[in-house]
């Protein structure tokens, strides 16, 4: 284990602070460092949760909403990645009663995919209701699949539609 | 008269009959809503002390790493030396063995409580997998001590492959250790690294006891430990292959088994690389122009 990670890469921009780093599906990533996290989104539903007091933000990417009970319980599942993320950030020292929610994804790209977008929609709104959190922003839905920069410093999302489907 | 006053009575009753009907539903009701809150805080409680075990699992394995850090580091130090004596170099090498094994054995035994409470995140590094699997090798092969059990690497252009290093690192200790324990002293086992259709193979071969076919199918199985007779020739608890298979289901990955009974088993596991790694090089050659050129950006 000699290698360093290099899906996180110093920029060589004007801020030497700040890092990137590439979410990959079934991922969890928050920080307190200034970041700017890639991903890329079909049906997929990413949740940035960021905490405007303490200036910490967090992102998920999971696939499907709810963990069957068969196989493995991992962030591949809404209601374990929510878990995941929330507990992220409360370690890293966020407060609950400051983080607010944005939700992107959820596309439906393949016409049959027994609503995947729309049912993963579903499950970050009530999980995000459940936790009291509060959603500020979202671009769910539609046939695109979404390009996401999360800058977890400011809590700015950056989104671009991509033309063809992902995921 | 006589069916009037009767049949007032039976209104009587039936009236009567609601009120009591009704009194034991609304009790009903509440008693309803007395278990229901009840549940409620329970579930609360339960999803609190869940909370609690997993961060108090994750405190544990760094009071428990850190000092075992310390040991291996410094057993090692010491039986390096050269102004050593036998007798010490020997105690030195032991505790040096002792504190590996149990290094290994723990970090099975968290990584399987990791995944049984569904706490498993994977983080995908850059690994030079050359060099992982030889360091690995390497300390088993200290560990092989009395049974001395040659293991020889090689490599047909696998060099890096973005994976979670931590947990591919468990997957081939749990390998490496399995052929050198099942295998008889002095022979050699053969551990080839290559790439096949977009798939990252690892394949270990070995010339051990061979496994049988109706254990091939329990083998990945939990806790299962295959018995030659009635003792239990070997260390272990089992845990090895299953954690194996879990890991590799995570990762995407899979692992199979071809074995002959007297003629030794092939493990071969083979982990997707084609996505990971083109999506790594490209964020990494391009960075933010791959996934911004400005246009049709929108801010949230």
């Amino acid at each position: 284990m000699s290698e360093t990670g290099e899906n996180i890469i110093n920029s060589s921009g004007s801020n030497l602070e700040r890092q990137e780093y590439f979410l990959y599906p079934s991922n969890v990533y928050a920080s307190q460092q200034e970041t700017e996290v890639t991903t890329i989104l079909g049906s997929c539903i990413s949740v940035c949760l960021y905490d405007e007091k303490n200036k910490i933000g967090g992102i998920n990417h999971y696939m499907l909403p709810f963990w069957n009970g068969v196989g493995l319980a991992s962030p591949k599942y809404g209601n374990v990645a929510m878990k995941h993320l929330l507990n992220k950030m409360l370690d890293l020292g966020a407060e609950e009663e400051h983080v607010v929610a944005k939700v992107f994804g959820g596309a439906n790209v393949i016409e049959i995919d027994n609503y995947i977008g729309l049912r993963n929609y579903i499950l970050a709104a009530s999980r995000l209701k459940r936790m009291k959190i509060k959603i500020i922003a979202e671009s769910v839905g539609g046939e695109r699949g979404r390009k996401l920069l999360f800058n977890t410093k400011t809590g700015v999302v950056r989104m671009k539609l991509v033309k063809k489907s992902i995921n | 008269m006589e069916d009037k006053k009767l049949k007032h009575a039976s209104d009587q009753d039936l009236l009567n009959e609601i009120e009591a009907r009704f009194e034991q539903k609304r009790s009903l009701i509440v008693e309803q809503n007395r278990v229901m809150s009840q549940l409620n805080a329970l579930n609360e409680k339960l999803s609190d002390s869940e909370m609690v075990k997993s961060r108090f699992l994750s405190n544990i394995r760094n009071e428990i790493n850190n000092p075992l850090a310390s040991i291996i580091g410094l057993s090692n130090r010491i039986f390096m030396a050269n102004n050593l004596d036998e007798t010490n170099r020997k105690s030195a090498k032991l505790i040096l063995e002792e504190a590996q094994n149990l290094s290994f054995q723990l970090s099975n035994i968290f990584c399987a409580a990791e995944i049984e409470a569904g706490e498993v995140e994977l983080e995908f590094i850059n690994l030079n997998v050359n060099n992982m699997v030889s360091e690995v090798v390497e300390e088993f092969s200290l560990l092989s001590g009395k049974n001395k059990v040659k293991v020889n690497v090689s490599n047909n252009g696998l060099d890096k492959l973005v994976t979670d290093a931590e947990k591919l690192r468990i997957v081939v200790a749990n390998l490496v250790s399995n052929a050198i324990k099942f295998s008889p002293t002095g022979s050699e086992v053969d551990f080839q690294l290559y790439s096949e259709d977009n798939l990252a193979i690892l394949e270990l071969i070995d010339n051990g006891l061979g496994i049988s076919d109706e254990k091939q199918n329990v083998i990945f199985d939990r806790f299962t430990q295959i018995n030659e007779g009635t003792t239990k020739r070997f260390m272990g608890q089992g845990l090895g292959l299953s954690l194996v298979k879990a890991i590799l289901d995570i990762m995407g990955g899979k692992v199979e088994l071809t074995s002959n009974l007297g003629k030794g088993s092939t493990f071969k596991v083979s982990i997707p690389i084609a996505e990971n790694t083109v999506r790594n090089s490209t964020v990494s050659s391009s960075g933010n122009d791959f996934l911004f050129d400005e246009d049709d950006v929108e801010e949230f």
